[in-house]
């Protein structure tokens, strides 16, 4: 499904050029599960970025179903999003002016599926706020706005979905619920799903773990615990 | 549709309401300034009309061509034939040239005859203003002609082959300022009465003129009809304007103009700044919307497509709007001012209602759309990375598209 080879990712800073991933390769199969982990600056969320199709790396490709996107002109990596991306986000980014049944049918619709708003419903009950589907972000608590978040992400039934540290603006208990709804969802739908975190539970629950330390693969595919 | 859906969306969300209400200001300023300015323009135009005694005149050297009398017919247009020439006058054995001036029954168009039975009259008590000429057989004449052919109101006089009856004494008629009255005493005879009089004749030297005036309620056929003519104009003819026959009205008019386009300027100037503040807002309120958007794989041209959508659809809405505001505004501003204006105002036409819409649209293409230039650009890593905005359109670049549109204003009005 996901072919990474030799990725290295460079910026240039005016104290130089710095190094945020250096020779990540890697293999995601369809209906697999992925974790990376690693501390703060260890270029996580780069990777996933790049993963995504949502930035470039310096050098080596990424291939989704077979098309190399690193290729690919911005045009061509979004055409390759819509048709396999989903996306959750830490900070959520629901749209505030937005009704949670609008957030979760806006792609939909941008999409031209007939009955977006009965699927949204239907995706809203799925996740336990099918009473709220008219209150508004502001109205709706973290666990709750992450729970319209997951409903928006699967929603559109992408083949991958990319979690940026799903549950890090939320408590423990709250977050525990949203990966046990997270995981559900992904079981039901058979998304391949790879996901940035800092907790170890969470990384647990995937079927593979990458680590990264100062931009470096130093656990090639460990086992799932 | 889902650019409308969107719009919707952000204006309940309270995101669209000041640059809808700059929006509706500036549509509002300029179409009850526009509406007041043609308005009063009309009423000016038709003033100086009472001058020309139409709204328009075409002057030429030989006879009106007939199809254009039947085309004006046909569209409802008004119109009146007049010819001048100087001829002999005879009164037992007293003879003067006089300057003759026959007219149709419909003269004038605009303004109107005044006529005494008092030669010489200057009381105002003894001045009569009349809506038509003398009637066929009839002759009203210069006070100074009963003197030089020593007759008195009621006795005849002949002009070519015809005898007259002197029933009035002519003391003004609207376009008498033309050269017209240089020479001789002048008479005022009825057009009909030409042929008997028989004083036209091949190689005669006559000033004709076509007066043309639009009848009420039907100015657009009146324009109409106008540009026809236009082209049916050869050598012998030329158009004479209300402005060319007043330069002093063309200059208030002028003058009038330019103050309303300076007051319209500054109210579209003033609801520009508020525009750009408010686009300029909006558009950082939609950055992550539109890294969403791209991250769920839209393009960068469908999500310009999108946002023009909902600019021209919002510029509609606000235009409409602020025509009608402005309407109300202008009609407002008429009631306080309707005991000081000396005429009544006639009904505007389209160009107002144009100005007023075109300037919502012009607005938002110069404040609004730089203002949102930079959004399709947004890169999608801004989802995850919120130092991966993109930036916004130069400033200086902002202004001067600013600048263009007020100075595009200005040539609109």
């Amino acid at each position: 499904m996901i072919e990474v080879s030799n990725i290295n990712k460079q910026v240039v800073t005016s104290e130089g050029t710095l190094n945020i991933l250096q020779q990540i390769n890697l293999s995601v199969a369809r209906g697999e599960s992925l974790a990376i982990i690693g501390p703060s600056g260890s270029g996580k969320s780069t990777l996933l970025g790049i993963l995504a199709g949502l930035d470039m790396p310096s050098s080596g490709t990424v291939a989704i179903d077979g098309e190399d996107i690193t290729a690919m002109d911005e045009e061509g990596r979004a055409a390759v999003r819509a048709g396999h991306v989903g996306f959750v986000f830490q900070s959520f980014h629901l749209l505030p002016g937005l009704t949670a049944l609008e957030n979760v049918a806006l792609p939909l619709e941008l999409q031209g599926i007939d009955n977006a708003l009965q699927t949204a419903r239907q995706y809203l009950q799925r996740v336990g706020l099918g009473e709220r589907v008219t209150h508004y972000p502001r109205q709706l608590s973290g666990g709750e706005q992450q729970r319209v978040a997951l409903a928006r992400a699967f929603a559109c039934r992408p083949a991958i979905l990319f979690a940026d540290e799903p549950t890090g603006n939320l408590d423990t208990g709250t977050g525990e619920k949203i990966n046990d709804l997270l995981f559900d969802l992904n079981a039901e739908e058979g998304t391949t799903l790879i996901l940035v975190t800092h907790e170890k539970t969470l990384a647990a629950r995937c079927g593979r773990r990458l680590e990264l330390q100062a931009g470096r693969q130093v656990e090639q595919l460990a086992e799932s615990a | 549709m889902l650019a409308l859906k969107m719009l919707l969306r952000s204006w309940r969300g309270g995101q669209l309401g000041l640059i809808f209400a700059s929006l509706v200001l500036a549509v509002a300023v300029v179409t009850s300034v526009a509406l007041l300015a043609e308005r009063v323009e009309r009423a000016l135009v038709k003033e100086s009309s009472s001058f020309l005694a139409a709204d328009l005149v075409v002057s030429s050297s030989v006879a009106i061509d007939p199809t254009w009398l039947e085309r004006a017919q046909k569209m409802g247009v008004r119109t009146a034939q007049k010819a001048s020439f100087g001829s002999m006058t005879f009164a037992g054995d007293e003879m003067h040239l006089a300057s003759i001036k026959a007219v149709e029954s419909s003269y004038p168009l605009r303004g109107a005859v005044k006529r005494s039975t008092v030669p010489f009259a200057t009381d105002e008590l003894d001045i009569e203003a009349v809506a038509s000429g003398p009637q066929s057989g009839e002759l009203w004449v210069d006070s100074r002609l009963l003197p030089l052919l020593n007759i008195e109101l009621g006795d005849s006089i002949d002009v070519g082959d015809g005898s007259f009856n002197v029933s009035h004494i002519l003391i003004e008629e609207p376009d008498s300022g033309s050269s017209f009255s240089a020479f001789g005493a002048r008479i005022l005879m009825n057009w009909s009465d030409l042929p008997a009089s028989g004083v036209i004749q091949p190689g005669s030297r006559v000033s004709y003129r076509f007066l043309i005036a639009a009848s009420e309620g039907q100015e657009d056929n009146f324009e109409t009809y106008v540009d026809w003519l236009k082209q049916q104009l050869d050598i012998h003819d030329r158009l004479i304007t209300p402005d060319e026959a007043q330069a002093s009205i063309a200059s208030t008019m002028d003058k009038g103009r330019r103050f309303l386009l300076l007051a319209g300027s500054i109210g579209v100037v003033l609801a520009g700044i508020a525009l750009a503040l408010a686009s300029h807002h909006f558009a950082n309120g939609q950055l992550l919307q539109v890294a969403l958007f791209k991250s769920w794989g839209i393009s960068a041209s469908r999500v310009r497509k999108l946002y023009f959508q909902q600019i021209i659809l919002l510029g509609i809405a606000g235009s409409v709007v602020g025509l009608l505001i402005g309407w109300s505004f202008h009609q407002l501003l008429i009631s306080v001012v309707r005991d000081w204006l000396p005429i009544t105002l006639p009904a505007a036409g389209s160009r107002p209602w144009i100005t007023g819409f075109a300037t919502g649209i012009l607005c938002l293409l110069g404040f609004t759309l730089p203002a949102l230039w930079h959004l399709p650009t947004q890169s999608p890593l801004a989802v995850l990375r919120r130092d991966s905005q993109a930036k916004s359109l130069n400033s200086l670049i902002r202004g001067s598209l600013g600048v263009l549109t007020v100075a595009r204003f200005t040539l609109l009005v």
